[in-house]
């Protein structure tokens, strides 16, 4: 009799055994898909804070670099003054006036490029123009000398907002 | 298993996007930036550099800096592209010795797949560095015209930067991705790819889970880099008759000026009108002199017209190449950055006589999509998995016909949102909720879905009653309202079907409108704002000369009661500025009466 009952239990063994396999398949497919999910969020998390802590120093980054346009602007004006000019009071108050919006800019942090006769760098300059060498003999001891800044470059709380453009020499 | 990098491996540009927590993101480079440069060099002191460092030394180092290698990647050196890329690329191009190119880059010969190996590994580099985990698969995008070599070439760069490549995936194919385009709906997709440099069209077909390339077309040499050239060629040439100065030979002024007009360009995408305004420009016998300038859109739009005109045509070259009518396309998507500007999308909503798909930044849709496929491949999106959104913004009406939104457009739900609110007039024991759908900034342009009222409010000074006001969303996007007085705990509460199931064609006409109405309708809401304001002074003012009636100047009061009906009779205007003077004029003379006290109080206490 017993014997008998054995295919149709082989039949629901098999069954089951065949649930048990993909319910472990399934079972291993979302432990992975929620490990992954929780390392995510912590990644997540990590770079959050890590992107707060940006925001909180480089606030007002976007305002200042905006900013640094005028800077040029001034420098440009005063650049153009001649020594007549700065000796009147018109011209002094330009360069007062360029004294205040640095020392104002300084203190959230900006500090300035200036690499004039400096040897060119990417990290911190851009190129904007070159110069070939015209001495009689080259002797390329000046070659990537920057010999005009078009415009400063900055730093603010010592991160590059924006790279010097400046003129090069090359050979 | 590690993550899967999606990489758009661009000509000008590269892009890397990784889906986390089932959502593709952008990656930020080792500088912070969202792109990198394809740009490599071999300095003058024998450093490699990759990205915007060999970029900024390109002029300084034109033998030895590679761009646009994409442009030579599997090509075979006699090749008509080849060709025509020798008269524009200025570093040395040979021919390899199995026929293909190699060029030079400081003292040795690469081959176009080394220098991408180079740019692929500043990614992989990058990526690590910022998610602190090892990148070892990636996805990578090429354009849909690659062929077998070209597209092999690509390969064979990530593998020599230690990439095992899992997929090389077309361009447009990404963009569709990112938009999570059914798979299983037959649907005819148009991908309109403006980039820096080049224009590429693709036709693709979707349906039983394929997805088929079935035209594509283009112009390389055609790109959102000339719509910057025909600006700055119009205000050198307009400076030139305005001050008989050509700026074209001035390299620093030149700089000043390609900078503004991509500035303008940009700004002139949502803004009506611009100014180019670059003091110290130029000097004459000492002089200094100014360039300052308006640029409309629509002055952007004639001088450019044509370089849009040439686009739709060969839109509509691609479309007949294989047999299909705009009508056909079910769904246009734009890709490159050059796509934001409205007379591109106004003239292939004409064409097409259809919205195109634009709500994912089209300097990212590719890297986006190459992420999804990515995160398909490691079974992170099983299908398109998307959580519903809220697909327009939801807002209460507040004072003066304000819209104030309570849940922004494309909220994921379920989310519930609280906020207080109070009454306007003394003495209010109602308060209507008015429910508003839409992008525009007054109640009124958008859509009512509810109105109620919730009555009962014990009488109070205006802004003391605190209604507490809860959007709630559910999972099935039922949008319920509930108002509550928080001194008698009175409720009123309506709940709303159908707050998410706009058709597609409404939800783009909302936003649309929201786009063409933007300037005036900001006006409007400055607007009802300073007319809130008004009303606020006007009764903080009354209540003043209420409550210290017999304390005041007879002179200052009548001054005060003159201001307060000036100010009414402003108000009742739509003057904006009249208004604003009118409201300094009553804050003066509500100052005096401050003064006034000041001035008593010496004699009567001391």
């Amino acid at each position: 009799m017993e014997e008998e009952k054995l295919p149709s239990e082989l039949e629901t063994i098999k069954e089951l055994q065949e649930t048990i396999a993909r319910l472990e398949k399934e079972k291993e497919e979302y432990l992975s898909g929620w490990k992954r999910a929780k390392s995510d969020f912590i990644n997540y998390q990590k770079e959050m804070e890590e992107k707060i802590k940006n925001i909180i120093n480089f606030a007002n980054s976007n305002l200042i670099l905006d900013l640094t346009t005028v800077l040029d602007s001034l420098d440009l004006a005063i650049n153009s003054l001649t020594e007549e000019d700065k000796k009147r009071n018109l011209g002094k108050g330009y360069i007062l006036i360029q004294n205040q919006i640095l020392d104002i800019l300084k203190k959230y942090g900006l500090e300035i490029i200036e690499p004039k006769n400096e040897t060119f760098n990417p990290e911190f300059h851009e190129a904007i123009s070159t110069k070939k060498c015209e001495k009689e003999n080259c002797d390329k001891s000046d070659d990537n000398l920057i010999i005009e800044v078009y415009s400063k470059g900055y730093f603010l709380n010592g991160k590059l907002i924006r790279p010097a453009k400046v003129k090069v020499i090359i050979h | 298993m590690g993550k899967i990098l999606g990489i758009d491996l661009g000509t000008t540009n590269s892009v890397a996007a990784i889906v986390e927590a089932g959502n593709p993101r952008v990656i930020e480079n080792q500088e912070g930036a969202r792109i990198t440069p394809s740009v490599v060099a071999i300095s003058k002191n024998g450093e490699r550099l990759v990205g915007i460092l060999a970029k900024r030394q390109a002029i300084t180092n034109p033998q030895n800096t590679i761009f646009s290698i994409k442009r030579l990647i599997g090509r075979r050196f006699t090749d008509s592209e080849v060709e025509k890329a020798k008269k524009i690329l200025p570093y040395e191009i040979r021919e390899s010795q199995n026929g293909g190119v190699e060029v030079k880059m400081g003292d040795r010969w690469y081959r176009p797949e080394e220098i991408s190996a180079m740019i692929l590994q500043k990614i992989k580099m990058d990526v690590e560095n910022k998610l602190g985990e090892k990148i070892t698969e990636v996805v990578i995008t090429v354009p849909a015209y690659f062929d077998d070599s070209q597209r092999s070439a690509t390969k064979a760069a990530g593998e020599i930067a230690g990439l095992n490549v899992k997929r090389i995936l077309p361009e447009p194919t990404a963009a569709a991705l990112a938009y999570g385009l059914d798979k299983n709906v037959n649907q005819k997709i148009l991908v309109y790819d403006f980039g820096g440099g080049t224009f590429d069209v693709s036709i693709l077909e979707i349906g039983d889970n394929v997805i088929e390339t079935k035209g594509i077309g283009g112009d390389t040499l055609l790109g959102g880099d000339d719509f910057d050239q025909r600006i700055i060629h119009y205000i050198i040439e307009e400076y030139n008759k305005q001050e008989g100065i050509d700026l074209s030979k001035d390299p620093l002024a030149l700089q000043r000026l390609k900078e503004a007009a991509e500035k303008a360009k940009q700004e002139l995408s949502t803004l009506l009108e611009t100014e180019i305004n670059l003091p110290f420009i130029s000097a004459e016998g000492g002089n200094p002199k100014h360039l300052y300038l308006k640029l409309t859109r629509s002055q952007l739009e004639n001088l450019t017209r044509d370089l849009v005109d040439k686009s739709i045509e060969i839109v509509d070259k691609t479309l007949k190449e294989v047999n299909l009518s705009p009508n056909d396309i079910d769904e246009i998507i734009l890709v490159g950055g050059q796509t934001r500007m409205p007379l591109i999308q106004q003239k292939i909503r004409e064409y097409f006589n259809k919205e195109p798909r634009k709500d994912i930044n089209p300097d990212e849709v590719v890297a986006i999509g190459a992420a999804i496929q990515a995160g398909i491949l490691q079974g992170d999106v099983r299908e398109i998995l998307l959580l519903d959104v809220t697909p327009l913004t939801l807002a209460i009406e507040t004072l003066g016909g304000i819209a104030h939104p309570m849940i922004p457009k494309n909220t994921p739900i379920p989310y519930s949102k609280t906020e207080v609110f109070t009454t306007a007039e003394d003495n209010q024991t109602a308060v209507e909720i008015h429910v508003v759908q839409g992008e525009r900034p007054m109640a009124r342009d958008n859509k009512t879905l509810a109105r109620f009222i919730l009555d009962g409010i014990p009488p109070a000074p205006r802004g003391i009653p605190q209604i507490e006001v809860v959007f709630d969303i559910d999972v099935n996007g039922i949008l319920t309202v509930t108002a509550k007085d928080k001194a008698t705990n009175k409720t009123q509460s309506v709940k709303i079907e159908s707050s998410t199931n706009l058709s597609k064609e409404d939800i783009e006409k909302l936003k649309r409108e929201a786009e063409i109405y933007a300037e005036e309708d900001t006006k409007r809401r400055k607007l009802a704002e300073t007319k809130n304001q008004a009303e606020n002074l006007i009764y903080q003012a009354r209540k003043i000369l209420t409550d210290y009636r017999d304390k005041i100047n007879e002179e200052i009061k009548v001054d005060i009661e003159n201001k307060i009906r000036e100010l009414e009779e402003a108000k009742n205007s739509d003057n904006i500025e009249l208004i604003e003077t009118k409201i300094k004029e009553l804050t003066n003379s509500l100052s005096k009466i401050g003064q006034q006290f000041y001035n008593q109080n010496p004699d009567q206490n001391i």
